[in-house]
């Protein structure tokens, strides 16, 4: 999994989390993807499912350390 | 690039999938032309900033009286005796001071209209009389800017985007005004206060839909707003071939000054 972009939000809250990686993801082309570095908590849990219902695909979300996660997206639009 | 200042104020439009980065550039980008600092041109001012359009031109000629502030809520009672384009620039500057507020201290004309409009993206329309209407619609024709109409009367209200040859102009809806003395103005006829409140808005969530290419446009729909009732109506205009601006052999080519001479918008 190759990231196209790299993101660290984890001194943001919410909803800037989500608008910094939509705001990411809007410089990318369909099909690529982006790696999110999120705070433990609120924006691990609320980020993923946004960018979800917005139609992006959460390709994983694993635990990096006891605040962090590191979350890669896809592009919606890809095929 | 936005800034961190710009995402924190805008987030709640950066989240919309119509808007995001891209359409907060256009908003950032955007000149719009306001006529009027009164009861539509107040609502109309706010959003527009609060929304962070790049560029406001506010064009009226009065000074804020005791009797505007019923509905013209830009202006405050420490303002009576400013002009409203002074005191509407300073209220804008408090609440975005990232808009440019250009100021016009004087009425529009067929010359300093001419001037002007070419150097904006859309106009909205805040005035009053009849003259100014037909002189700002007929230079939106000429120089083919969209038109956004808006007027309010008693418990009353209109609003519609005017924009040939997509939709009709103005003229096409309404051909000529009526004799003087045959509608009351503002000043002898009344508005209740939220009406130019709300169609004010309508006419900025107009403009703002324009500027992002964001949804339908309210073309070659005539909006009638009744209060009263609390009742929307929606009716069905279309271009007038024989129309004097827009028309198939229109009388009228240039903006010339003796076609539009009167007093100025309240
Ligand atoms: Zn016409």
């Amino acid at each position: 999994m190759q990231p196209k972009k790299r993101l660290d939000v984890t001194a943001d809250a919410c909803p800037v989390t989500l608008v910094r990686a939509l705001l990411a993801l809007e410089e990318l082309a369909g099909g690529d993807i982006l790696e999110v570095h999120l705070a433990a908590g609120e924006a691990a849990k609320n980020v993923p499912r946004s960018l979800a219902c917005g139609g992006h695909k959460i390709l994983s979300l694993d635990r990096l350390d006891e605040d962090t996660y590191l979350l890669y997206v896809e592009k919606c639009g890809g095929e | 690039m936005l800034t961190d200042e710009q995402i924190f104020r805008y987030s709640r439009h950066l989240l919309l999938p119509e808007i995001g980065g891209r359409g907060q550039e256009k908003l950032l980008a955007a000149k719009v032309l306001l006529i009027g600092a009164g009861g539509l041109g107040s609502v109309a001012a706010q959003y527009l900033s609060a929304a962070g359009v790049g560029t406001l031109g506010i064009m009226d000629p009065d000074r804020v009286d005791l009797s505007n502030l019923q509905r013209q809520l830009i202006h405050s009672t420490a303002d009576v005796g400013l002009l409203k384009v002074e005191s509407a620039k300073n209220k804008i500057a408090l609440l975005n001071p990232g808009v440019t507020v250009i100021p016009y201290q004087y009425t529009a004309t067929a010359g300093s209209i001419s001037q002007i409009l070419p150097q904006y993206d859309l106009v909205i329309d805040g005035c009053d009389n009849f003259i100014t209407r037909y002189l700002v619609s007929d230079a939106a024709v000429l120089y083919n800017k969209p038109y956004f109409y808006g007027s309010v009367l008693r418990f009353d209200g209109h609003a519609s985007v005017f924009y040939p040859p997509r939709a009709p102009c103005y003229r096409c809806v309404f051909p000529a005004a009526p004799l003087p003395g045959a509608v009351p103005t503002c000043q002898e006829a009344g508005v209740f206060n939220v009406v130019p409140g709300i169609i004010g808005l309508i006419q900025a969530a107009e403009a703002l839909k324009w500027l992002l290419g964001a949804g339908e446009p309210l073309l070659g729909r005539l909006l009638v707003f009744d209060a009263s009732a609390m009742e929307f109506t929606e009716v069905r205009i279309g271009r007038r071939p024989s129309c004097a601006v827009c028309g198939e052999h229109p009388a009228i080519t240039e903006l010339l000054p003796e076609n539009y001479e009167q007093p100025s918008c309240e």
